[in-house]
């Protein structure tokens, strides 16, 4: 086989999946969206019917204002965090991101278990003041659903941006004469301008498109996931939701792809104070705080799921009953969900380490584009897949109802993840020229690929992996809407405990799902630091 | 030494040409012969087409249609390069980080499914004729610049390439240990006795190493030649410029003479022309008595830069003239000297001259 046909081998798996499971379904969702009462015109009714346009921009304005938010929270904490050393630092760096990959619903949890009828909030302030504040339920509780689940993305890409700094450039700058301050002004926060646009542009496109966290919360919020979600399910609209859900992704997938093309981003000047004692105080409360806020929920639930009743408190006791009941109710949830999430795990190493390869040496146009598409589902919210899918293959009853159906869309949206991991690794370890090293010395292509392209591309090929698996396990905005009553995967089985089992239960599944998630999170943060070693 | 011969084949390129997808016209069609066992130096400056040209003959770029690359007269152009047989070490070495020292230079040997002893054996000798011993099971970081390298000169040759291909190999590395690595290099070539090309925009490194010379510039072969004649009878003012450092002088030539502001000089050639253009090197031009010479001028400037020093003559010729002369000679700056340069040390060239010159007054 000649390396030319080798490389095409190994995109066919590639182009095969993308087209079947994503390609042709998101064709399919364009024509139904322009197959209701007012044709292809229904696409202006996103805008011009008046509730569909008050949805579209309240959920704009949340998105917006959770970017906002997240941001400026972000850069101070992730600003202070990478630029001083001090005792318990990692462990802060922990508790701020192991939300990383919680489930929209869990989060829903969480935020009702800090700001419900029964959370913290409501306590505090009933002792306080006599009256109970509960928000959860409202735009508020929404929002802080949001911040909760970007804050962790964005600290982390911050982070990263301010140690990749070359100190050469900052010193640089020194040595022509620019002050402490000037140097955070002039080279400093320009640098770091691309992580701010991304990171925000990340933060923006997920908060519209999230779905979960609204569908705990389970309010009359009006953001268009849930419009879509009631226009599809319960009201039957198939057109309108397609259309809405078109709409949805072209603003997500424009906001992303922008991120791709800003120029550095001006900064306002905020880090000359720095060394102020004073101000390193000041952001460290405030980071502890920021940790406070995404910590103390998760803990709340945990010890939720351990005691025997919440209303009475801890002091009612310890229990593993809930946890032994939950075990009973769902082990199969769990089953299957371990079940897909390695079933996804294999389909994606098969599908995306020899695509990743053959993408980034082949290289040109056609590779931009290809990688463009294949990684479009990272910016089309799940609810949008989902429906393509369902309205695709809805009607292949046995695929539909088996747990296949739901691994398909597993396979889609995790695709880009393990393809970005490994290129990423190709990008900085010229696997051009090892591949010509190892022809040079009579290797064939595949001996090529196997005894030099995946060993190099192992780190890629670890860190992918381990997102993979975890992504899987907590996807839940494709998964609710393509499971069916026998094919429940946890983060499912974890919405119907929120629905409809009490407060006790629900947490202690909770419990399950930290104790699965964890260890991923803490193997993900692992590999990602030796790299960054490395 | 048990080391076997190199099985060096002999490989000529013929009108093989290169222009990429984007136009690019890297290489014009060129034609070239390598004999068995020698090696050829492709030189000249960057992006003149030196690695397009080695990557053709590797099997890594095809020629533009009508070009054909041959292997002991064989036309390899079906091959790809996994099946040419041809040793390359990459400017950037391109060592399998995966694997430890031993298993790259084995690398090879194991996929032409070579017994895991020979290939230990085989290993062995290439570490003690490369001067690596104690390596072996080290990762390739844990390897200086200069180990790299010879890690991945050994890797090549442990094949029995037909042809070894190098490109740049000694570039990433600094100025001493280039020139150890260089005489090295040399005599590890000369043992093996494979046919060897190699490519350097370093033109000591070219006349160090090669049997021949290719000097390129812009796509094209400008000279081919050995390294003294391409230093001593450059075909251009191109080639006569790019290796050492040469004095371009044009002038009246008269009966075998160059009529100079500063005198005259007597040439090999006997003829007569209005614009020749000769080439002198610094070190052929002795400083004497302005009296005793029949060219003189003014010293401009004098650097010492230790095994001699560089002398800027003006008004000698049109242009200053630079001379080397001995570093215990006493030159002062502005003193008048005498220049003597004898008829061989003229090289004339058959480039038209440049149409600025002016005789001075
Ligand atoms: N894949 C390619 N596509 C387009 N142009 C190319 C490609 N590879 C090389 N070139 C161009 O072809 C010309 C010759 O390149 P080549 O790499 O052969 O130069 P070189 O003599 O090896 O230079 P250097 O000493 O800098 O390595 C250059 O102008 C280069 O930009
Ligand atoms: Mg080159």
């Amino acid at each position: 086989m000649t390396h030319r046909s080798f490389v095409l081998a190994c995109l066919a798996p590639l182009a095969l999946v993308t087209t079947a499971f994503f390609l042709l379904p998101m064709g399919r969702l364009m024509l139904v969206g322009a197959t209701g009462p007012h044709g292809l015109a229904g696409y202006l009714d996103i805008v011009l019917e008046p509730r569909y346009r008050a949805t579209l921009i309240n959920t704009v304005v949340l998105a917006a204002a959770t970017t906002l938010a997240t941001m400026v929270i972000a850069t101070i904490s992730g600003m202070f965090l990478e630029r001083h050393r001090f005792p318990g630092r990692s462990i802060l760096i922990a508790m701020l991101t192991f939300p990383l990959a919680f489930p929209g619903v869990v989060i829903g949890f969480l935020i009702i278990l800090l700001a419900g009828r029964q959370g913290v909030i409501g306590d505090l302030t009933q002792i306080l003041t006599g009256e109970k504040i509960v928000f959860a339920y409202s735009i508020w509780g929404l929002f802080l659903g949001y911040l909760y689940f970007s804050i962790p993305r964005v600290i982390l890409t911050i982070m990263a941006a301010v140690q990749k700094l070359d100190p050469g450039l900052e010193e640089a700058a020194r040595s022509l004469g620019a002050g402490p301050w000037a140097v955070q002004r002039d080279v400093v926060l320009p640098a770091l301008g691309p992580a701010f646009v991304a990171s925000g542009a990340i933060a923006f496109a997920t908060a519209m498109g999230a779905f979960g966290t609204a569908f705990t919360l389970a309010t009359n919020i009006d953001v268009l996931p849930m419009l879509i979600y009631t226009e599809f399910t319960l009201a039957a609209n198939f057109a309108t939701a397609a259309s809405l859900s078109i709409g949805l992704g072209l603003i997500s997938w424009a906001i992303l792809r922008y991120r791709a093309h800003s120029p550095a981003a001006p900064w306002r000047r905020r880090a000359d104070a720095m060394r102020d004692r004073l101000i390193f105080i000041a952001q460290l409360s405030f980071t502890l705080l920021v940790a406070a806020f995404l910590v103390v929920p998760a803990l709340l639930s945990i010890s939720a799921g351990i005691t025997a009743n919440y209303f009475r408190g801890i002091s009612s006791g310890v229990t593993l009953q809930w946890v032994a009941q939950v075990w009973e109710l769902y082990a199969d949830t769990i089953a299957l969900s371990f079940l897909i999430a390695f079933a996804t795990l294999g389909a994606t190493l098969v599908i995306g380490v020899p695509a990743a390869y053959a993408l980034h040496v082949r290289g040109g146009t056609l590779s931009r584009v290809t990688e463009e598409v294949v990684t479009l589902p990272l910016a089309i919210p799940g609810m949008a897949i989902a429906l393509a899918l369902l309205l695709t293959y809805g009607g292949f009853g046995g695929f539909r109802r088996s747990w296949m159906f739901i691994l398909v869309g597993h396979v889609v949206f995790t695709l880009p993840f393990m393809l970005r991991s490994v290129m990423a690794v190709f990008a900085t370890i010229d696997v051009g020229t090892l591949d010509e090293g190892a022809a040079s010395l009579g290797a064939s292509p595949m001996r090529r690929f196997i005894d030099v392209i995946v060993p190099n591309a192992m780190p890629g090929i670890v860190a992918g992996s381990l997102m993979v698996v975890t992504l899987s396990l907590g996807e839940f905005n494709l998964t609710w809407m393509l499971h069916t009553p026998l094919t429940k995967t946890l983060p499912v089985g974890l919405a119907d405990s929120y629905a409809s089992m009490r407060l006790e239960v629900a947490s202690a599944y909770t419990l399950i799902f930290f104790i699965m998630i964890v260890p991923l999170l803490v193997a993900m943060q692992l590999v990602a630091g030796k790299e960054q070693r490395a | 030494m048990t080391m076997d011969l190199g099985h060096g084949v002999a490989v000529r390129i013929e009108a093989c040409g290169k222009t990429f997808a984007d136009g690019t016209r890297a290489l014009e069609p060129a034609t070239l012969d390598i004999a068995r066992g020698e090696t050829l130096v492709l030189l000249g400056p960057s992006g003149c087409g030196k690695t397009t040209m080695l990557r053709i003959i590797a099997g890594l770029e095809t020629p533009d249609s009508g070009g054909r690359v041959l292997f002991d007269g064989r036309d390899v152009a079906s091959e790809p390069i996994e099946r040419r047989n041809v040793g390359m070490v990459f400017q950037s070495y391109a060592l399998f980080p995966n694997m430890s020292v031993a298993d790259n230079i084995g690398y090879g040997l194991k996929i032409r499914g070579v017994s895991k002893a020979d290939r230990a054996a085989r290993v062995a000798e290439l570490v003690r004729l490369t001067n690596i011993e104690g390596l072996e099971n080290r990762r390739i970081d844990q390897l200086s610049g200069g180990q790299r390298q010879r890690v991945a000169l050994a890797r090549a040759v442990a094949i029995r390439p037909a042809v070894l291909l190098l490109d740049e190999p000694l570039t990433a590395l600094d100025a001493a240990l280039r020139e150890r690595l260089r005489g090295e290099l040399d005599r590890l070539l000369r043992s093996l006795g494979i046919t060897t090309i190699y490519v350097t925009h370093d033109q000591a490194e070219a006349m160090a190493l090669g049997d021949r010379i290719v000097v390129m510039s812009k796509g094209m072969i400008t000279q081919v030649g050995t390294p003294r004649d391409v230093y001593l009878r450059p075909e251009s003012r191109f080639v006569a410029e790019f290796i050492g450092a040469a004095n371009i002088v044009e002038a009246e030539l008269r009966d075998g003479r160059l009529l100079l502001p500063g005198g005259i000089l007597a040439v090999a050639d006997a003829g007569s022309r209005p614009g020749a253009v000769a080439m002198i090197r610094p070190e052929t031009i002795s400083l004497t008595a302005p009296e005793a010479a029949m060219l003189s001028g003014h010293v401009d400037g004098v650097s010492f830069v230790g095994d001699r020093q560089r002398v800027i003559v003006t008004g000698a010729a049109a242009k200053p003239l630079t001379v080397d002369a001995s570093n215990s000679a006493v030159v002062r700056t502005g003193e008048r000297v005498g220049l003597t340069i004898s008829p061989e040390a003229i090289w004339l060239l058959s480039d038209p001259p440049s149409n600025d010159v002016r005789p001075e007054g």
